[in-house]
């Protein structure tokens, strides 16, 4: 059965192991926070003080805007302020199969093992809720499609940071979300048809290249925005971004598929939530680390209000792009165009700056 | 046996007389810095009007954020408890009553007898409160009293996206410049005062008999806004910025018998 | 700074109660002051961790140690906490964070949080502690290790704990350089059950109409007989409390004047001094009988098994797992000590519980009591905003007075 005729399955996070809901049967759709220009309703359920991100997703469940193929949710043990999601989400919309996923925090063998049999009860129930068990082969092969499709978003990005991607950022995004929510092969020949046009050579431009970073942004009027304002994206680190579909690489790990499949999700580019406990300043290094590899001139760092796992590691992180002589400009957001409406000044300055 | 209720507000003091069976008389006035003498005044003034003395008033109840001042009062109520009662006299079907003060906005939930089921207050930032529409018609060069009409006549409202006073005083510049016309700026700031007042009806839960008192009802444009935001028709108590002082002497005359 | 604050304070009590001032909220105190000065004293193995760390395990081990909320805590009851949340944006850190780990970032940067022999963080309840933890670790340059507390209630998560709290035990030794003893843990677990005894004693007497509970009694309680978990000394603290309250309901006299009304207080108290508790005891003669954080809701553990029993006891955490799960626990709460209403202070910054406030209030509102949510700031008293507590207090407590001679009417 095509993704096209399926059901969908809801997700909210990058963790979110797509393979599985997709060879359950399901097709995964990401409900993405939509600007319903304020989350009133939400704040019946939860505090406003919470991220923007999930207000405004617990706001499409409440104002009945996600597709009729909507049945369930997975969610994911990512924060704070996703478990209050899937605790109002309940309330909210009872009909809906909800399966929360605990991910653990950091990697180790026994966070491994834990994982993969969060993974195994993910793949049992919902096979049972689509009412066909789900099968190895028919889960290798949909891992295989999702590699496809990371390997596809990788050549994507080689091209914006080349230059190469008309468009540039705006239409990566744009494809992302497309990927998040649309059936897969939809999104597939989307890209293939824009890969196999690509330019050879790089549009010229004396726009600063900046490499942005942060949590949700899939906004896509918000990368037009930047452009605008005379910053030219060639990179990012966001979760709508390029931490949405991460490459499985089963081949190269070891155990059954359920732990190779943790393996991969434990093990890709993380969101500020994941610790290292070796090394607990990871997310600034990381960060550093992607800067440099991209060859970005500056950096900025666009969050969302109210996102612990983010706020606390932001200092860390400033020093660290201090230290390095790395340009950068820190925004605060709602998800919405509205907040980065205020922040023109601010860009063009910026943009001023590092000319 | 008369009974008497005073608000002391931190822009105008009211008062209310009651006797037995019914309302006897308003009035308002203006507190001034003393609202210990903002009450008297105002006491004694409504007292003369009905030709009444203070010995004629078997008791008083005094609200309003200067209730704890009024030495003469026989007890201190919050506005919130005499607003709801305020509001169930004028309309027992009422269930839901929004107050937008100079300084703070309110949101009360009421039982079946009229009693407070539940409140939410905005006290902590101007935003959706008189204050932020006093800022507003000083940047839009107009008197308060012209906004509702002003607002009726939008054609198509201007979103107003800040919900700081202070910055949305700044894009209500932004839109003067930009040429909009003052009565599309209006009906924005009117539906950002409704969205956020709004909010708090539907946290307690409920979008329908909902009555609106204080002084910003007598704003038409802005009852509009709301009534579009909570898609019901939201009455205005007759008696919207006297509710309190109302509220008060009901509360005097129920509780103190 | 902090070490003679501890030390100072602990000289003054020692003396009021040697002088006959014995009442069990000071023995408390006293036994605060003594951990502050273990914790300060630079003598002692110490260790920062998060909330629902093992503490019998660190106790067993000779570890001094102390959740991170809890020494913002200290810091706010001590008035410090508004200067070192000043240090901490100064910093960078942002000021939507929650304030308690404002505080104590703050408090880390001006060199006043002793460094550690090693941390242990907890993933509940909340993702902005972890995060401090992890600053900490990085700060300190100390070895840091993180406990994942699965949500769901069930044999593998329990056994996955269970294993991580071995793993734990064993870092611990090594790190404090001490052997690992299982017998001394054994020793600890029976000390934790005497405790939970003397705790359910307690607070089934906390129950009584009216209730013994003067409104500060059992303020912060079980943070301490938590630090305290697996030593004589947290059973120690309880059975003052009982003695006490006994006391009172033998002689028929209330811990709140004249009660008029029981309060169940979410979450937690206001740690800096204010107005509040002594408001609600005189003006309005309503006595907080109950408080979220002083309940039992753990089985006795079996010494021989500590880990399985330990397990339980994290993952059951009514702050662990769906708000739904910590809604009943409330709901439960509210019905056995007959409260007349919630006060939720939903402190500023507070994700994990402030999260689900509306969740919560309704919950209780369906049970049939109200509550009334303060939006306040339980650690900087510059985002305590008096005049609009009181007013809404009054207004809440109008509605209580209403409601119980509705009630009252309704009877008759």
């Amino acid at each position: 059965m095509s993704q096209t005729t399926r059901k969908k399955l809801g997700f909210t996070c990058a963790y979110t192991p797509l393979p599985i809901i997709a060879a359950a049967g399901f097709s995964p759709y990401r409900v993405l926070p939509y600007d319903c220009s304020s989350a009133i309703g939400a704040s019946q359920f939860l505090h406003d003080n919470l991220c923007p991100h999930i207000k405004l997703v617990l706001e499409r469940a409440i104002s009945a805007n996600v597709p009729d193929e909507l049945v369930g949710m997975v969610f994911i043990n990512s924060c704070d302020a996703m478990r209050r999601l899937k605790d109002a989400w309940v309330l909210v919309r009872p009909q809906d199969k909800v399966i929360q996923l605990d991910l653990p925090l950091n990697f180790n063998a026994s966070a491994l093992s834990f994982f993969a049999s969060e993974l195994r009860m993910l793949a049992e129930e919902i096979g049972n809720f689509s009412g066909k068990a789900l099968c190895e082969d028919v889960l290798l092969e949909s891992i295989g499609e999702y590699d496809a499709l990371a390997e596809n978003f990788s050549l994507l990005r080689t091209a914006l940071r080349e230059g190469r991607l008309p468009g540039g950022a705006f239409t990566l995004q744009r494809l992302y979300n497309i990927a998040s929510e649309a059936p897969l092969a939809q999104a597939q020949a989307e890209i293939a048809a824009l890969l196999a046009n690509l330019p050879n050579t790089a549009k010229k431009t004396d726009s600063p290249r900046v490499f942005l970073m942060g949590n949700v942004l899939a906004n896509i009027d918000a990368f037009a925005f930047f452009a605008s304002c005379g910053v030219e994206v060639i990179a990012e680190d966001l979760c709508t971004g390029s931490r949405l579909f991460p490459r499985y690489r089963l081949a190269e790990e070891e155990g059954d598929i359920f732990t190779k499949i943790a393996h991969a999700i434990l093990t890709q580019p993380a969101c500020a939530r994941t610790f290292d406990n070796q090394n607990p300043c990871h997310f600034a290094t990381r960060a550093i680390e992607m800067i440099k590899k991209s060859g970005a001139a500056a950096v900025i760092i666009q969050t969302m209000k109210f996102c612990d796992p983010y706020l606390a590691r932001l200092p860390l992180l400033f020093e660290s792009l201090h230290a390095e002589n790395i340009p950068f400009l820190f925004l605060e957001g709602d998800c919405s165009l509205r907040s980065l409406g205020q922040y023109k000044t601010r860009l063009e300055a910026f943009v001023e700056t590092i000319q | 046996m008369i009974y008497a209720g005073i608000d002391i507000g931190s822009i105008s003091t009211k008062v209310a007389l009651l006797d037995e069976e019914k309302l006897l008389g308003t009035l308002v006035s203006f507190s001034g810095y003393n609202a210990e003498a903002a009450a008297k005044r105002v006491f004694e003034e409504i007292l003369a009007q009905h030709g009444l003395r203070a010995t004629d008033v078997a008791k008083v109840v005094a609200t309003g954020y200067g209730r704890a001042s009024v030495a003469f009062a026989d007890k201190a109520i919050t506005e919130i408890t005499c607003h709801a009662a305020g509001a169930y006299f004028s309309d027992g079907e009422v269930r839901f009553v929004i107050d937008i003060g100079g300084q703070d906005s309110k949101a009360i939930e009421l039982g079946e007898g009229g009693q407070v089921k539940n409140f939410l207050m905005n006290d902590k930032c101007a935003a959706g409160t008189g204050r932020f529409l006093e800022v507003m018609a000083r940047a839009l060069e107009l008197d308060l009293e012209k906004f509702a009409d002003f607002s009726l006549r939008a054609d198509l409202p201007a979103p107003i996206s800040n919900i700081c006073t202070v910055f949305a005083e700044s894009e209500v510049i932004s839109l003067i410049a930009k040429g909009e016309k003052r009565e599309n700026i209006i009906a924005g700031i009117h539906s950002a005062i409704a969205a956020r007042v709004s909010a708090m009806v539907i946290r307690l839960g409920g979008a329908s008999a909902v009555m609106m008192t204080g002084g910003v009802a007598k704003n038409a444009g802005l009852v509009s806004a709301l009534s579009e935001k909570l898609q019901t028709t939201v009455k205005v108590s007759p008696y919207a910025q006297e509710n309190g002082a109302i509220g008060a002497a009901l509360l005097a005359r129920r509780l103190l018998k | 700074m902090l070490k003679e604050h501890f030390a100072t304070l602990e000289r003054r009590l020692a003396e009021q109660i040697a002088q006959g001032e014995d009442n069990p909220r000071k023995l408390y105190a006293l036994e605060v002051a003594r951990f502050g000065q273990r914790l300060y004293s630079g003598e002692h193995k110490i260790a920062w961790t998060g909330v629902l760390a093992p503490f019998e395990l660190l106790n067993a081990t000779g570890v001094t140690s102390c959740f991170v909320e809890f020494t913002g805590a200290m810091l706010a009851s001590m008035g410090f906490s508004s200067t070192f949340i000043e240090e901490s944006q100064q910093g960078g850190f942002g000021s939507d964070m929650c304030s308690y780990h404002r505080a104590i970032l703050g408090a880390q940067r001006k060199g006043l949080i002793p460094s550690p022999n090693f941390l242990v963080a907890t993933s509940c309840p909340c993702s902005g502690g972890m995060a401090v933890m992890e600053i900490l670790a990085h700060s300190f340059q100390k070895p840091l290790l993180v406990l994942h507390i699965p949500q769901e209630e069930n044999e593998r998560n329990v056994r996955y704990l269970a294993n991580q709290l071995e793993e734990l035990h064993n870092f611990i030794a090594q790190e404090a350089k001490e052997p690992r003893d299982d017998a001394k843990l054994a020793q600890a677990i029976e000390h934790a059950n005497r405790t939970r005894e003397t705790l359910l004693e307690l607070y089934e007497l906390a129950r009584h109409v009216p209730s013994p509970v003067a409104n500060n009694d059992l303020a912060n309680f079980a943070y301490i007989i938590n630090l305290l978990m697996g030593t004589p000394h947290g059973t120690r603290l309880a059975q003052n409390f009982v003695d006490a309250f006994a006391k009172r309901v033998r002689a028929g006299s209330s811990g709140v004047d004249g009660e008029k009304r029981r309060l169940l207080w979410i979450q937690n108290r206001i740690q800096f001094k204010n107005p509040f508790i002594s408001l609600l005891e005189k003006e309005y003669r309503a006595a907080i009988v109950i408080d979220e954080m002083n309940c039992v809701t753990w089985e006795k553990i079996e010494p021989q098994d500590p880990y399985m029993g330990i397990a339980r006891r994290i993952i059951g955490n009514p702050f662990n797992g769906p708000a739904q799960r910590r809604l009943e626990n409330l709901q439960r709460l509210a019905r056995a000590y007959r409260v007349d209403g919630a006060l939720n202070p939903c402190n500023w910054g507070c994700r994990q519980g402030a999260g689900a406030r509306g969740i919560i209030g309704k919950g209780l509102n369906e049970i049939g009591v109200p509550v009334l949510n303060l939006e306040t700031d339980c650690a900087d008293k510059r985002n305590f905003f008096e005049g609009q507590l009181r007013t809404r207090l009054a207004a809440f407590m109008e509605m209580l007075e209403e409601n119980a001679q509705r009630k009252g009417n309704e009877q008759r």
